[in-house]
Protein backbone atom coordinates (compact mmCIF):
# COMPACT_ATOMS: atom_id res chain seq x y z
CA UNK A 1 0.00 0.00 0.00
CA UNK A 2 1.48 3.31 -1.02
CA UNK A 3 2.13 6.10 1.45
CA UNK A 4 -0.14 8.32 -0.61
CA UNK A 5 -3.10 6.07 0.11
CA UNK A 6 -2.82 7.17 3.74
CA UNK A 7 -4.40 10.39 2.55
CA UNK A 8 -7.42 8.65 1.05
CA UNK A 9 -10.77 9.23 2.60
CA UNK A 10 -11.24 5.49 3.19
CA UNK A 11 -8.06 5.43 5.32
CA UNK A 12 -9.31 8.24 7.52
CA UNK A 13 -12.58 6.58 8.59
CA UNK A 14 -12.61 6.43 12.39
CA UNK A 15 -12.48 3.11 14.18
CA UNK A 16 -15.31 2.30 16.60
CA UNK A 17 -14.53 3.96 19.93
CA UNK A 18 -12.74 6.93 18.37
CA UNK A 19 -13.47 10.00 20.46
CA UNK A 20 -14.88 12.87 18.40
CA UNK A 21 -13.16 15.42 20.66
CA UNK A 22 -9.93 14.58 18.84
CA UNK A 23 -11.33 16.18 15.69
CA UNK A 24 -11.53 19.85 16.82
CA UNK A 25 -7.77 19.95 17.65
CA UNK A 26 -7.07 18.64 14.13
CA UNK A 27 -9.21 21.42 12.66
CA UNK A 28 -7.64 23.98 14.99
CA UNK A 29 -4.12 22.99 13.92
CA UNK A 30 -5.01 24.01 10.38
CA UNK A 31 -6.96 27.15 11.20
CA UNK A 32 -4.45 28.41 13.77
CA UNK A 33 -1.81 28.12 11.03
CA UNK A 34 -3.60 29.70 8.10
CA UNK A 35 -4.94 32.49 10.35
CA UNK A 36 -1.39 33.83 10.12
CA UNK A 37 -2.56 35.59 6.94
CA UNK A 38 -4.26 38.24 9.05
CA UNK A 39 -0.92 39.02 10.69
CA UNK A 40 0.83 39.74 7.41
CA UNK A 41 0.98 43.45 8.24
CA UNK A 42 3.96 42.80 10.56
CA UNK A 43 6.07 42.26 7.42
CA UNK A 44 5.01 45.49 5.71
CA UNK A 45 7.63 47.83 7.15
CA UNK A 46 10.50 45.29 6.92
CA UNK A 47 9.57 44.69 3.25
CA UNK A 48 9.53 48.44 2.62
CA UNK A 49 13.05 48.64 4.03
CA UNK A 50 14.41 45.89 1.74
CA UNK A 51 16.69 47.03 -1.07
CA UNK A 52 17.47 45.18 -4.28
CA UNK A 53 20.99 44.82 -5.66
CA UNK A 54 20.30 47.88 -7.83
CA UNK A 55 18.99 49.85 -4.84
CA UNK A 56 15.33 49.41 -5.90
CA UNK A 57 12.67 49.49 -3.20
CA UNK A 58 9.01 48.49 -3.10
CA UNK A 59 6.19 50.85 -2.20
CA UNK A 60 3.29 50.26 0.16
CA UNK A 61 0.81 49.70 -2.65
CA UNK A 62 2.96 46.98 -4.24
CA UNK A 63 3.39 45.27 -0.88
CA UNK A 64 -0.35 45.58 -0.17
CA UNK A 65 -1.08 43.39 -3.20
CA UNK A 66 0.58 40.39 -1.50
CA UNK A 67 -2.21 40.13 1.09
CA UNK A 68 -4.90 41.01 -1.45
CA UNK A 69 -3.78 38.20 -3.80
CA UNK A 70 -3.71 35.73 -0.90
CA UNK A 71 -7.27 36.59 0.18
CA UNK A 72 -8.54 36.57 -3.41
CA UNK A 73 -6.98 33.12 -3.88
CA UNK A 74 -8.57 31.99 -0.61
CA UNK A 75 -12.04 32.78 -1.96
CA UNK A 76 -11.28 31.41 -5.41
CA UNK A 77 -9.75 28.13 -4.29
CA UNK A 78 -12.46 27.55 -1.66
CA UNK A 79 -15.09 28.01 -4.36
CA UNK A 80 -13.24 25.88 -6.95
CA UNK A 81 -12.02 22.98 -4.82
CA UNK A 82 -14.93 22.64 -2.39
CA UNK A 83 -16.64 19.97 -4.48
CA UNK A 84 -13.38 18.04 -4.92
CA UNK A 85 -12.80 18.19 -1.16
CA UNK A 86 -16.12 16.44 -0.49
CA UNK A 87 -14.92 13.39 -2.45
CA UNK A 88 -11.21 13.48 -1.64
CA UNK A 89 -11.81 13.82 2.09
CA UNK A 90 -10.45 16.24 4.68
CA UNK A 91 -7.08 14.50 5.19
CA UNK A 92 -5.97 14.88 1.58
CA UNK A 93 -7.28 18.45 1.47
CA UNK A 94 -5.46 19.35 4.69
CA UNK A 95 -2.25 17.78 3.39
CA UNK A 96 -2.38 19.75 0.14
CA UNK A 97 -3.27 22.86 2.13
CA UNK A 98 -0.21 22.32 4.38
CA UNK A 99 2.03 21.78 1.34
CA UNK A 100 0.75 24.92 -0.39
CA UNK A 101 0.85 27.10 2.71
CA UNK A 102 4.35 25.95 3.70
CA UNK A 103 5.69 26.05 0.13
CA UNK A 104 4.19 29.51 -0.33
CA UNK A 105 6.41 30.81 2.48
CA UNK A 106 9.50 29.16 0.97
CA UNK A 107 8.88 30.63 -2.50
CA UNK A 108 8.20 34.04 -0.94
CA UNK A 109 11.46 33.73 1.02
CA UNK A 110 13.32 33.25 -2.27
CA UNK A 111 11.55 36.34 -3.57
CA UNK A 112 12.54 38.42 -0.54
CA UNK A 113 16.11 37.12 -0.72
CA UNK A 114 16.52 38.03 -4.40
CA UNK A 115 14.27 41.10 -4.19
CA UNK A 116 11.80 39.79 -6.76
CA UNK A 117 8.28 40.82 -5.84
CA UNK A 118 6.62 38.54 -8.39
CA UNK A 119 8.03 35.56 -6.52
CA UNK A 120 6.40 36.81 -3.31
CA UNK A 121 3.11 37.31 -5.17
CA UNK A 122 3.41 33.77 -6.54
CA UNK A 123 4.53 32.23 -3.25
CA UNK A 124 2.64 33.87 -0.42
CA UNK A 125 -0.17 35.15 -2.66
CA UNK A 126 -1.04 32.43 -5.15
CA UNK A 127 0.40 29.17 -3.76
CA UNK A 128 -0.11 30.16 -0.12
CA UNK A 129 -3.58 31.50 -0.98
CA UNK A 130 -4.64 28.10 -2.33
CA UNK A 131 -3.43 26.65 0.99
CA UNK A 132 -5.60 29.20 2.80
CA UNK A 133 -8.75 28.37 0.84
CA UNK A 134 -8.37 24.60 1.07
CA UNK A 135 -7.40 24.76 4.72
CA UNK A 136 -10.28 27.04 5.62
CA UNK A 137 -13.01 24.75 4.31
CA UNK A 138 -11.34 21.35 4.80
CA UNK A 139 -12.51 20.56 8.35
CA UNK A 140 -15.95 22.17 8.14
CA UNK A 141 -18.14 19.34 6.85
CA UNK A 142 -16.19 16.75 8.88
CA UNK A 143 -16.85 18.69 12.09
CA UNK A 144 -20.52 19.05 11.23
CA UNK A 145 -20.77 15.28 10.69
CA UNK A 146 -19.04 14.54 14.00
CA UNK A 147 -21.19 17.04 15.90
CA UNK A 148 -24.72 16.78 14.47
CA UNK A 149 -25.97 17.77 17.92
CA UNK A 150 -23.78 20.91 18.15
CA UNK A 151 -22.68 22.00 14.65
CA UNK A 152 -22.35 25.64 15.69
CA UNK A 153 -20.02 24.81 18.56
CA UNK A 154 -17.87 22.56 16.36
CA UNK A 155 -17.43 24.94 13.45
CA UNK A 156 -17.16 27.87 15.86
CA UNK A 157 -14.17 26.17 17.48
CA UNK A 158 -12.39 25.73 14.15
CA UNK A 159 -13.12 29.18 12.77
CA UNK A 160 -12.18 30.70 16.12
CA UNK A 161 -8.77 29.23 15.29
CA UNK A 162 -8.52 31.45 12.22
CA UNK A 163 -8.94 34.48 14.49
CA UNK A 164 -6.43 33.04 16.94
CA UNK A 165 -3.96 32.35 14.14
CA UNK A 166 -3.31 36.05 13.69
CA UNK A 167 -2.52 36.33 17.40
CA UNK A 168 0.15 33.63 17.01
CA UNK A 169 1.43 34.75 13.61
CA UNK A 170 2.01 38.35 14.61
CA UNK A 171 4.36 37.82 17.61
CA UNK A 172 5.95 34.79 15.92
CA UNK A 173 6.86 36.82 12.84
CA UNK A 174 8.08 39.77 14.90
CA UNK A 175 10.18 37.66 17.26
CA UNK A 176 11.72 35.57 14.48
CA UNK A 177 12.68 38.69 12.51
CA UNK A 178 14.25 40.20 15.65
CA UNK A 179 16.13 36.95 16.30
CA UNK A 180 17.62 36.69 12.80
CA UNK A 181 18.35 40.40 12.63
CA UNK A 182 20.23 40.23 15.95
CA UNK A 183 22.36 37.42 14.48
CA UNK A 184 23.21 39.56 11.46
CA UNK A 185 21.20 37.35 9.07
CA UNK A 186 18.67 38.44 6.41
CA UNK A 187 15.59 38.67 8.61
CA UNK A 188 12.64 38.27 6.23
CA UNK A 189 13.85 35.31 4.11
CA UNK A 190 14.96 33.29 7.14
CA UNK A 191 11.79 34.15 9.05
CA UNK A 192 9.63 32.96 6.17
CA UNK A 193 11.69 29.78 5.70
CA UNK A 194 11.27 29.04 9.40
CA UNK A 195 7.56 29.88 9.45
CA UNK A 196 6.90 27.77 6.36
CA UNK A 197 8.53 24.76 8.02
CA UNK A 198 6.86 25.33 11.41
CA UNK A 199 3.40 25.78 9.95
CA UNK A 200 3.82 22.72 7.71
CA UNK A 201 4.73 20.56 10.71
CA UNK A 202 1.88 22.00 12.80
CA UNK A 203 -0.64 21.42 10.02
CA UNK A 204 0.59 17.85 9.61
CA UNK A 205 -0.60 17.26 13.17
CA UNK A 206 -4.06 18.02 11.82
CA UNK A 207 -3.51 15.72 8.82
CA UNK A 208 -2.57 12.78 11.07
CA UNK A 209 -5.32 13.44 13.63
CA UNK A 210 -8.34 14.11 11.41
CA UNK A 211 -10.88 11.29 11.02
CA UNK A 212 -14.23 11.08 9.29
CA UNK A 213 -17.05 9.25 11.06
CA UNK A 214 -17.96 5.73 9.92
CA UNK A 215 -21.16 5.13 7.99
CA UNK A 216 -24.19 5.42 10.23
CA UNK A 217 -22.22 6.84 13.16
CA UNK A 218 -24.00 9.15 15.56
CA UNK A 219 -23.13 10.47 19.02
CA UNK A 220 -23.83 8.00 21.80
CA UNK A 221 -27.35 8.39 23.12
CA UNK A 222 -28.22 11.09 20.59
CA UNK A 223 -31.26 10.83 18.40
CA UNK A 224 -32.32 13.30 15.79
CA UNK A 225 -35.00 15.58 17.28
CA UNK A 226 -38.45 14.77 15.92
CA UNK A 227 -39.58 18.35 16.00
CA UNK A 228 -37.13 20.95 14.84
CA UNK A 229 -37.24 24.30 13.10
CA UNK A 230 -38.48 24.27 9.52
CA UNK A 231 -35.17 25.91 8.66
CA UNK A 232 -33.27 22.76 9.62
CA UNK A 233 -33.63 20.34 6.76
CA UNK A 234 -33.37 16.56 6.95
CA UNK A 235 -32.60 16.49 3.22
CA UNK A 236 -29.50 17.23 1.19
CA UNK A 237 -28.89 19.66 -1.62
CA UNK A 238 -26.02 19.25 -4.08
CA UNK A 239 -23.64 22.24 -4.37
CA UNK A 240 -24.50 22.85 -8.02
CA UNK A 241 -28.19 22.96 -7.14
CA UNK A 242 -27.63 25.00 -3.98
CA UNK A 243 -26.22 27.92 -5.97
CA UNK A 244 -29.48 27.99 -7.95
CA UNK A 245 -31.59 28.57 -4.84
CA UNK A 246 -32.53 32.11 -3.73
CA UNK A 247 -31.45 31.18 -0.18
CA UNK A 248 -27.84 30.94 -1.33
CA UNK A 249 -27.88 34.56 -2.50
CA UNK A 250 -29.65 35.80 0.63
CA UNK A 251 -27.02 34.05 2.73
CA UNK A 252 -24.30 35.41 0.46
CA UNK A 253 -25.65 38.92 1.19
CA UNK A 254 -25.90 38.12 4.90
CA UNK A 255 -22.20 37.19 5.04
CA UNK A 256 -21.04 39.98 2.72
CA UNK A 257 -22.86 42.75 4.59
CA UNK A 258 -21.86 41.52 8.03
CA UNK A 259 -18.20 41.34 6.94
CA UNK A 260 -18.29 44.73 5.15
CA UNK A 261 -19.57 46.43 8.31
CA UNK A 262 -16.95 44.71 10.50
CA UNK A 263 -14.13 45.65 8.17
CA UNK A 264 -15.38 49.25 8.41
CA UNK A 265 -14.12 49.28 11.99
CA UNK A 266 -11.19 46.87 11.70
CA UNK A 267 -9.68 48.70 8.72
CA UNK A 268 -9.48 52.00 10.59
CA UNK A 269 -9.47 50.85 14.22
CA UNK A 270 -6.22 52.52 15.22
CA UNK A 271 -6.65 55.91 13.50
CA UNK A 272 -10.38 55.99 14.33
CA UNK A 273 -9.91 55.85 18.10
CA UNK A 274 -7.13 58.42 17.91
CA UNK A 275 -9.24 60.77 15.80
CA UNK A 276 -12.41 60.41 17.87
CA UNK A 277 -10.52 60.90 21.15
CA UNK A 278 -7.95 63.41 20.00
CA UNK A 279 -5.24 63.93 22.60
CA UNK A 280 -6.52 61.17 24.87
CA UNK A 281 -5.42 58.06 22.96
CA UNK A 282 -1.74 57.67 22.07
CA UNK A 283 -0.57 55.51 19.13
CA UNK A 284 0.52 52.82 21.63
CA UNK A 285 -2.93 52.83 23.25
CA UNK A 286 -4.51 52.64 19.80
CA UNK A 287 -2.39 49.55 19.07
CA UNK A 288 -3.79 48.15 22.32
CA UNK A 289 -7.29 48.85 21.02
CA UNK A 290 -6.52 46.72 17.95
CA UNK A 291 -5.45 43.95 20.34
CA UNK A 292 -8.71 44.26 22.29
CA UNK A 293 -10.68 43.98 19.04
CA UNK A 294 -8.73 40.82 18.11
CA UNK A 295 -9.74 39.24 21.41
CA UNK A 296 -13.40 40.16 20.89
CA UNK A 297 -13.20 38.88 17.30
CA UNK A 298 -11.86 35.51 18.39
CA UNK A 299 -14.18 35.11 21.38
CA UNK A 300 -17.19 36.12 19.27
CA UNK A 301 -16.48 33.32 16.83
CA UNK A 302 -16.79 30.68 19.50
CA UNK A 303 -19.47 32.24 21.70
CA UNK A 304 -21.94 33.34 19.01
CA UNK A 305 -21.59 30.12 16.97
CA UNK A 306 -22.15 28.04 20.12
CA UNK A 307 -25.17 30.15 21.10
CA UNK A 308 -26.65 29.60 17.65
CA UNK A 309 -27.08 25.90 18.51
CA UNK A 310 -29.62 26.95 21.14
CA UNK A 311 -31.31 30.03 19.70
CA UNK A 312 -31.12 29.05 16.01
CA UNK A 313 -29.05 30.38 13.14
CA UNK A 314 -31.58 32.85 11.76
CA UNK A 315 -32.26 34.51 15.15
CA UNK A 316 -28.49 34.73 15.74
CA UNK A 317 -28.04 36.76 12.55
CA UNK A 318 -31.13 38.82 13.48
CA UNK A 319 -29.25 39.81 16.64
CA UNK A 320 -26.09 40.60 14.64
CA UNK A 321 -27.97 42.87 12.27
CA UNK A 322 -30.45 44.50 14.66
CA UNK A 323 -28.04 45.05 17.54
CA UNK A 324 -25.20 45.80 15.13
CA UNK A 325 -27.19 48.50 13.32
CA UNK A 326 -27.99 50.20 16.64
CA UNK A 327 -24.42 49.96 17.94
CA UNK A 328 -22.84 51.25 14.72
CA UNK A 329 -25.24 54.19 14.80
CA UNK A 330 -24.41 54.85 18.45
CA UNK A 331 -20.63 54.40 18.19
CA UNK A 332 -19.70 57.92 16.98
CA UNK A 333 -21.74 59.38 19.85
CA UNK A 334 -19.20 57.99 22.33
CA UNK A 335 -16.52 60.39 20.98
CA UNK A 336 -15.23 63.59 22.58
CA UNK A 337 -17.90 65.79 20.99
CA UNK A 338 -20.72 63.84 22.71
CA UNK A 339 -20.35 61.32 25.56
CA UNK A 340 -16.53 61.43 25.59
CA UNK A 341 -16.13 57.89 26.90
CA UNK A 342 -13.21 55.77 25.66
CA UNK A 343 -14.43 52.82 27.72
CA UNK A 344 -17.88 52.94 26.13
CA UNK A 345 -16.32 53.26 22.67
CA UNK A 346 -14.10 50.23 23.23
CA UNK A 347 -16.97 48.20 24.65
CA UNK A 348 -19.37 49.01 21.80
CA UNK A 349 -16.71 48.44 19.13
CA UNK A 350 -15.75 45.16 20.84
CA UNK A 351 -19.33 43.85 20.77
CA UNK A 352 -19.72 44.79 17.09
CA UNK A 353 -16.47 43.00 16.21
CA UNK A 354 -17.55 39.94 18.20
CA UNK A 355 -20.58 39.80 15.87
CA UNK A 356 -18.30 40.19 12.84
CA UNK A 357 -16.37 37.11 13.98
CA UNK A 358 -19.61 35.37 14.95
CA UNK A 359 -20.91 35.86 11.42
CA UNK A 360 -17.97 33.95 9.97
CA UNK A 361 -18.25 31.13 12.49
CA UNK A 362 -22.02 30.64 12.35
CA UNK A 363 -22.41 30.54 8.56
CA UNK A 364 -21.27 26.89 8.06
CA UNK A 365 -23.91 25.66 10.52
CA UNK A 366 -26.51 27.89 8.83
CA UNK A 367 -25.61 26.25 5.50
CA UNK A 368 -25.85 22.82 7.05
CA UNK A 369 -29.32 23.67 8.38
CA UNK A 370 -30.47 24.88 4.96
CA UNK A 371 -28.82 22.36 2.64
CA UNK A 372 -27.95 19.32 4.79
CA UNK A 373 -24.44 18.02 5.49
CA UNK A 374 -23.80 16.33 2.12
CA UNK A 375 -22.02 19.17 0.28
CA UNK A 376 -21.71 21.73 3.07
CA UNK A 377 -17.95 22.36 2.59
CA UNK A 378 -18.42 22.93 -1.12
CA UNK A 379 -21.37 25.29 -0.58
CA UNK A 380 -19.38 27.09 2.13
CA UNK A 381 -16.52 27.45 -0.31
CA UNK A 382 -18.77 29.12 -2.89
CA UNK A 383 -20.26 31.41 -0.25
CA UNK A 384 -16.80 32.61 0.80
CA UNK A 385 -16.66 34.70 -2.39
CA UNK A 386 -18.80 37.08 -0.30
CA UNK A 387 -15.77 37.52 1.96
CA UNK A 388 -13.56 38.47 -0.98
CA UNK A 389 -16.13 41.03 -2.19
CA UNK A 390 -16.60 42.47 1.31
CA UNK A 391 -12.83 42.63 1.73
CA UNK A 392 -12.75 45.02 -1.21
CA UNK A 393 -16.05 46.89 -0.56
CA UNK A 394 -15.45 47.64 3.14
CA UNK A 395 -12.07 49.38 2.77
CA UNK A 396 -13.31 51.12 -0.43
CA UNK A 397 -16.20 52.75 1.45
CA UNK A 398 -14.09 53.71 4.45
CA UNK A 399 -11.04 54.99 2.57
CA UNK A 400 -13.17 56.69 -0.10
CA UNK A 401 -15.03 58.78 2.48
CA UNK A 402 -11.88 59.54 4.49
CA UNK A 403 -10.03 60.60 1.33
CA UNK A 404 -12.94 62.88 0.42
CA UNK A 405 -12.85 64.59 3.83
CA UNK A 406 -9.08 65.03 3.64
CA UNK A 407 -9.34 66.43 0.09
CA UNK A 408 -11.98 68.91 1.28
CA UNK A 409 -9.73 69.91 4.23
CA UNK A 410 -12.39 68.72 6.67
CA UNK A 411 -11.46 67.16 10.04
CA UNK A 412 -11.16 63.38 9.74
CA UNK A 413 -13.19 62.81 12.92
CA UNK A 414 -16.21 64.29 11.13
CA UNK A 415 -16.04 61.47 8.55
CA UNK A 416 -16.58 58.66 11.08
CA UNK A 417 -20.27 59.33 11.85
CA UNK A 418 -21.00 59.10 8.10
CA UNK A 419 -18.92 55.93 7.70
CA UNK A 420 -20.47 54.22 10.70
CA UNK A 421 -23.99 55.27 9.76
CA UNK A 422 -23.47 53.80 6.27
CA UNK A 423 -22.34 50.57 7.94
CA UNK A 424 -25.44 50.71 10.12
CA UNK A 425 -27.56 51.04 6.96
CA UNK A 426 -25.80 48.04 5.39
CA UNK A 427 -26.67 46.00 8.46
CA UNK A 428 -30.35 46.97 8.05
CA UNK A 429 -30.15 45.58 4.48
CA UNK A 430 -28.52 42.45 5.95
CA UNK A 431 -31.40 42.17 8.41
CA UNK A 432 -33.87 42.17 5.51
CA UNK A 433 -31.81 39.60 3.56
CA UNK A 434 -31.77 37.32 6.60
CA UNK A 435 -35.49 37.83 7.05
CA UNK A 436 -36.01 36.58 3.48
CA UNK A 437 -34.30 33.24 4.20
CA UNK A 438 -36.92 30.50 3.99
CA UNK A 439 -36.60 26.69 3.90
CA UNK A 440 -35.24 25.35 0.60
CA UNK A 441 -38.04 24.20 -1.71
CA UNK A 442 -38.55 20.47 -2.19
CA UNK A 443 -37.72 20.62 -5.90
CA UNK A 444 -34.08 21.37 -5.00
CA UNK A 445 -33.64 18.33 -2.74
CA UNK A 446 -31.49 15.47 -3.93
CA UNK A 447 -33.73 12.79 -5.36
CA UNK A 448 -31.64 9.92 -4.05
CA UNK A 449 -30.95 10.56 -0.40
CA UNK A 450 -27.48 9.34 0.52
CA UNK A 451 -27.75 6.81 3.32
CA UNK A 452 -24.95 8.65 5.00
CA UNK A 453 -23.37 11.94 4.19
CA UNK A 454 -19.89 10.48 4.59
CA UNK A 455 -20.21 7.69 2.09
CA UNK A 456 -22.41 9.70 -0.22
CA UNK A 457 -19.51 11.78 -1.30
CA UNK A 458 -17.69 8.81 -2.84
CA UNK B 1 -22.40 -1.59 8.46
CA UNK B 2 -19.29 -1.48 10.61
CA UNK B 3 -16.39 -3.70 9.61
CA UNK B 4 -16.23 -6.55 12.19
CA UNK B 5 -12.44 -6.50 11.83
CA UNK B 6 -12.43 -2.99 13.22
CA UNK B 7 -12.48 -3.72 16.91
CA UNK B 8 -13.71 -1.07 19.30
CA UNK B 9 -10.86 0.66 21.08
CA UNK B 10 -11.71 3.80 23.00
CA UNK B 11 -9.46 6.78 22.46
CA UNK B 12 -7.46 7.39 25.60
CA UNK B 13 -8.15 10.47 27.67
CA UNK B 14 -4.39 11.18 27.72
CA UNK B 15 -4.32 11.25 23.92
CA UNK B 16 -7.23 13.69 23.83
CA UNK B 17 -5.56 15.88 26.46
CA UNK B 18 -2.26 15.90 24.52
CA UNK B 19 -4.08 16.79 21.28
CA UNK B 20 -5.78 19.73 22.96
CA UNK B 21 -2.50 20.80 24.57
CA UNK B 22 -0.75 20.83 21.20
CA UNK B 23 -3.18 23.45 19.89
CA UNK B 24 -3.93 25.24 23.17
CA UNK B 25 -0.33 26.11 24.03
CA UNK B 26 0.42 28.18 20.92
CA UNK B 27 -3.03 29.74 21.13
CA UNK B 28 -2.47 30.65 24.79
CA UNK B 29 0.90 32.18 23.85
CA UNK B 30 -0.82 34.22 21.14
CA UNK B 31 -3.59 35.36 23.48
CA UNK B 32 -1.00 36.29 26.13
CA UNK B 33 0.92 38.44 23.63
CA UNK B 34 -2.29 40.05 22.38
CA UNK B 35 -3.34 40.66 25.99
CA UNK B 36 -0.05 42.42 26.67
CA UNK B 37 -0.66 44.59 23.62
CA UNK B 38 -4.29 45.22 24.60
CA UNK B 39 -3.20 46.34 28.07
CA UNK B 40 -1.47 49.31 26.45
CA UNK B 41 -4.92 50.74 25.72
CA UNK B 42 -5.41 51.26 29.43
CA UNK B 43 -1.83 52.12 30.40
CA UNK B 44 -1.18 54.61 27.58
CA UNK B 45 -4.36 56.65 27.86
CA UNK B 46 -3.83 60.35 28.51
CA UNK B 47 -6.28 62.14 30.72
CA UNK B 48 -7.89 65.02 28.86
CA UNK B 49 -6.42 68.34 29.90
CA UNK B 50 -8.65 69.89 32.55
CA UNK B 51 -10.48 73.01 31.51
CA UNK B 52 -8.80 76.20 32.69
CA UNK B 53 -10.41 77.30 35.91
CA UNK B 54 -9.83 80.28 38.11
CA UNK B 55 -9.15 79.64 41.79
CA UNK B 56 -12.37 80.06 43.64
CA UNK B 57 -11.77 80.36 47.34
Amino acid sequence: MSAASFLDRSRSVARPGFNRWLVPPAALAVHLSIGQAYAFSVFKNPLLALHGADGAVWNLKEIGYIFSIAIAMLGLSAALFGKWLETAGPRKAMFISACCFGLGFEIAAAGASTHQLWLIYLGYGVVGGVGLGLGYISPVSTLIKWFPDRPGLATGLAIMGFGGGAMIGSPLGTKLMAFYKAGGHPAIPLTWITMGALYFIFMMFGVFTIRVPAEGWKPEGWTKPEHQSALITSHNVDVNTAVKTPQFYFLWLVLALNVTAGIGILEQASPMIQDLFHGQVSPAAAAGFVGVLSLFNMAGRFIWASCSDFIGRKPTYMIFFALGAVLYFFLPLTGTSHLDSVVLFVLVAGVTISMYGGGFATIPAYLRDMYGPYNVSAIHGRLLTAWSVAGIAGPLIVNGILDHYVAQHLPREQAYPLILHIMSGLLVVGFIANLMVRPVAERFWMKEQPTDAVTAAH
Amino acid sequence: MADPARTEKKSSIALIAVAWLVVSLPLAWGIYNTGLNAAKLFTHLHQPAPAATTPNH
